[in-house]
């Protein structure tokens, strides 16, 4: 995956140090090259002066040695020159018994060249005539000191440079954090609208990324709407589909039916079989795993008021045992946590004797719902058919009744698994995991 | 026994209102929820049965603005909304009972039985039991030990409201507003009639007349 603050942040860093070594190297490069521009003109006018001090003597031409600078004289230190005079040559003393090698080389005028110990020479090599006769000059500077000092300089400004650079990139990093707050701040509020805790994105954003934000709140409300929508329209069919349906079941208690056992059976057993397919997709369809907590299932205030309701008279033998050590809101739609939790009391009244018992406890990441009767059980061969994720329950099963099976659906829809067990008493124990989201 | 049948169902109205008095209940029958909801206070019901999808007002409503008022009636939810939240919501508002579309008529009558001997603290059997009579209000006939004998729809309503208020006083306009829906033209003179059929049928102690005050259920003695 990439990140957009890394990518600034090699692109900024990457391109400052490729800019800084480029300054750096050309600087260094300027620098050297006025200095030894500098030093040539120095060494021309060195030249110049050694050619004043050729005077005539006994024996031709020669070098007067009392107008020579006494640089020229001191060994080795760093200033010499070659004079031939007619093929024959004057060496500065300070040469000693150096040899200036290659002296007939004149084009490495401007050109380092290796001088005695760890010197380094400058050269200028000039052709005079004077007094009749052709003279050569070469007059050589040792230039290592200032090699050393561009040196110094180069490692003054690679340092300074770095501390440059690694200011910048503290000052970018900053840069970066800060302009990327809003989406930082976007990535944990669509993480709220997914457990639940808002319900719209803050639209205080930078213009950036203010498109985005109104866009997922738009969508976010389109599908709140069509939901809502849907899910008056499945109501009002459903209430439309079911008052009919109960006009039919109550014209086949009529007398000319009464007479017509098996037209009135295929009837009944008709309206029913629609009756639970409304039931039933009803149920599923409604199924909404709502993001708004006022409309979680509340332990505290819904489950009394659910246990109350299975007191009716038809299930009164029944005594309900609870054990649920969880308090207040669990994340899941309150309609959808009381179907579950209905149908599968329900089913557990109506298959159960003397007691049954409801736990719900919080397991790792996930909420245990166990329904237990004291029932006959369900045969074995049925017992081990355990729902995976996401899986509906098969018709064959739901003949053990529609509520197992809408239990079922639900469970499927929030990812859950439903498994069927037999416990102690040899009644059927409905275990229901979902995960804690 | 007066029951309110509050149903806009035209069609299912039609089929449930002479179930309703075959069973031996005086059925007053509504469309309208606003009407429903004065009506209810007016008269004495013993029963309401309660349709929540009506014209009008929304049943819940009605029921919540009765419980705030302390009509006391039970009251049966008839509905086509069957989840359980909305069963719960039902009940939170007041309702007794709970019944979903669509159902089977006989259950519907039973829930009602068993409702109206729930609110009088009767224990809900097959058969009503008080006093040493045992009244089958399937078959509308009564045991006295082991004779069996059978009723009008009459007597078997008169007989019924006793039963369910034995040992106290009735009088006998109590007695025609809780018997007679708010067609039929009350008449006490048949009121006594009735009783005096059943006393010709059960021995005249079954019930006792105390002048000026009304008629007391007092069960057949050994």
């Amino acid at each position: 995956m990439t990140s957009i603050s890394r990518l600034l942040t090699v692109g900024v860093i990457g391109s400052l140090l490729l800019a800084g070594i480029a300054i750096a190297q050309t600087a260094n490069w300027l620098l050297d090259s006025a200095l030894r521009e500098y030093m040539l003109t120095d060494l021309d006018d060195e030249s110049r002066s050694l050619l004043m001090a050729i005077k005539r003597g006994p024996n031709g031409l020669m070098l007067d040695s009392a107008r020579i600078d006494p640089a020229y004289e001191q060994p080795l230190s760093g200033r010499y020159f070659v004079v031939t005079i007619s093929g024959q040559p004057w060496r500065s003393r300070s040469l000693w018994d150096e040899q200036l090698a290659p002296i007939e080389h004149a084009e490495l005028t401007g050109q380092l060249v290796d001088g005695p110990g760890e010197q380094r020479l400058l050269w200028l090599a000039s052709d005079y005539r004077r007094l009749g006769e052709s003279i050569a000059v070469l007059v050589a500077n040792d230039y290592s000191p200032i090699l050393q000092d561009i040196r110094h300089i180069r490692y003054l400004l690679l340092a300074s440079g770095m501390l440059v650079l690694v200011l910048l990139a503290l000052l970018q990093q900053f840069l970066v954090r800060r302009s990327l707050r809003p989406l930082e701040t976007a990535r944990r509020q669509i993480e709220q609208l997914r457990n639940g805790s808002i319900t719209v994105l803050d639209d205080d954003v930078p213009r950036e990324l203010a498109p985005l934000v109104h866009e997922i709140n738009r969508t976010l409300y389109d599908t709140h709407q069509q939901l809502h929508r849907s899910r008056i329209a499945l109501g009002d069919l459903s209430h439309a589909l079911k008052t009919p349906l109960a006009v039919l079941r109550n014209l086949t208690d009529r007398d000319t039916l009464r007479d017509e056992p098996a037209l009135r059976d295929a009837m009944n057993a008709q309206i029913e079989h629609i009756r639970q397919r409304i039931t039933r997709e009803m149920a599923h369809a409604r199924t909404a795993g709502s993001h708004r907590p006022e409309s979680w299932f509340d332990i505290d205030s819904d489950l009394p008021l659910l246990l109350d309701s299975l007191r009716d008279p038809q299930r009164q033998r029944v005594r309900v045992a609870t054990d649920v050590p969880l308090h207040g809101r669990i994340p899941w739609e309150r309609e959808d946590i009381l179907e579950l939790l209905g149908n599968l009391l329900d089913n557990a009244c109506k298959w159960g004797r003397e007691s049954i018992r409801l736990s719900m406890h919080r397991g790792d990441d996930t909420l245990i719902i166990q329904v237990d009767d004291d029932g006959p059980g369900i045969p074995e061969d049925k017992l081990h058919k355990v729902l995976q994720r996401g899986e509906r329950l098969d018709e064959s099963v739901i003949g053990h009744g529609l509520g197992l099976a809408i239990v079922a659906d639900k469970v499927a829809a929030y990812q859950g698994t439903l498994a069927f067990e037999r416990n102690d008493e040899g009644g059927l124990r409905v275990r229901v995991e979902l995960p804690w989201h | 026994m007066r029951l309110l049948l509050v149903e806009d169902n035209v069609a299912l109205a039609d089929e449930l209102v002479p179930l309703l008095q075959r069973n031996g209940y005086a059925v007053d029958w509504l469309v309208d929820g606003r009407d429903a909801a004065v009506q209810a206070s007016d008269n004495p019901y013993d029963i309401i049965v309660l349709d929540l999808g009506l014209p009008g007002r929304d049943g819940i409503d009605i029921l919540h603005e009765w419980r705030a008022a302390n009509l006391a009636t039970a009251v049966l939810v008839l509905t086509a909304r069957d989840t359980w939240a909305d069963r719960i919501d039902g009940l939170k508002a007041g309702a007794d009972d709970y019944l979903t579309k669509p159902f089977h008529p006989e259950e519907l009558v039973l829930r009602i039985q068993a409702l109206v001997r729930r609110t009088h603290n009767v224990t809900n059997q097959s058969v009503l039991e008080v006093g040493g009579l045992r009244l089958d209000e399937d078959l509308h006939c009564v045991l006295n030990g082991t004779q069996r004998i059978q009723l009008t729809g009459s007597e078997f309503q008169l007989l019924r409201y006793f039963m369910l208020h034995s040992e106290k006083m009735l009088s006998r306009s109590h007695l025609a507003e809780h018997l007679y829906d708010n067609e039929r033209e009350r008449d006490s003179n048949v009121i006594e009639v009735h009783i005096n059929r059943l006393r010709g049928k059960l021995g005249r102690s079954v019930i006792e007349t105390r002048r000026g005050q009304g008629y007391r259920f007092c069960g057949v003695t050994e």
